[in-house]
């Protein structure tokens, strides 16, 4: 089956085709979603941030240039929404849910069996990562995105993009090496 | 910005393993990443876990 190309969707949004919005809705909703979801901690919140983002997008389509993929343009725009989000949020309600959020090291049932399976264990240690470490993470694996797209969606220059990976995966290692794993890097 | 992003450089090549693990380099490169990797045993094992890390991270998603 032949698939309809960003760009081509987009430029039929701009000109009001409602059905191009809900294919290129269809077709990365959850991406976006996923990555608002990392940013704001709150899936209430990131929902609602998804329809604005689908909003603007709609809206905006019209001035999208064609410089980035579209992809990258929606996650800048997302991030963007994300981030206004959270300065929004009283500091207090923030703090209170990032506690809540880092992992207790006793040893529960559920930590025990994660410590027998690698891959969960490291899954784990991602999801303790700050949420700017978990970004950059999460836009070159799962986004698959350049340097330089990385750079267009974070708003830093490209040689800062590839030193945050390396300190993201840096902080990975050591998170790692607590839970006993100690992969000889770095 | 985190401070400790503005400490010494990282090897270039070393630096560019999550990008070539994600298949975004460009095509030369992939060439220098893949040459490095063919002549460095110790860069083929920290591309090794390069690869695990993009591996559970999709898995997480």
């Amino acid at each position: 089956m032949q698939t309809t190309a960003d760009e081509v969707l987009i430029a039929r949004i701009a000109g009001g085709d409602r059905l191009a919005m809900q294919v290129l809705f269809a077709r990365h909703h959850v991406r976006v979603y996923r990555f608002v979801l990392r940013l704001v901690r709150n899936e209430a919140t990131a929902e609602d941030l998804i329809s604005e983002v689908f909003l603007d997008v709609w809206r905006q389509a019209g001035k999208f240039e064609g410089r980035s993929a579209v992809s990258t343009w929606m996650l800048s725009i997302a991030r963007f929404k994300a981030l206004s989000a959270l300065r929004r949020r009283q500091d207090d309600e923030l703090d209170e849910e990032t506690a809540e959020r880092i992992e207790d090291h006793a040893d529960d049932p559920e930590t025990a069996l994660a410590k027998k399976d690698k891959g969960a264990l490291l899954r784990q240690c991602l999801t303790a990562l700050s949420a700017e470490h978990r970004e950059v993470i999460d836009l070159v694996y799962y986004h698959e995105k350049s340097v330089d797209e990385v750079a267009e969606i974070t708003g830093i220059p490209g040689a800062t993009v590839k030193t945050r990976m390396f300190y993201a995966r840096k902080k990975l290692s050591e998170l790692l090496k607590q839970q006993g794993i100690d992969r000889g890097w770095p | 910005m985190n401070t400790n992003e503005k400490e010494a450089p990282i090897g270039d090549i070393e630096a560019l393993l999550p990008w070539h693990a994600a298949g975004t380099l460009s095509r030369s490169d992939a060439r220098r990443v893949e040459q490095a990797l063919a002549r460095d045993p110790e860069l083929a094992r920290r591309y090794a876990l390069v690869r695990e890390e993009l591996g559970e991270t999709i898995h997480l998603n």
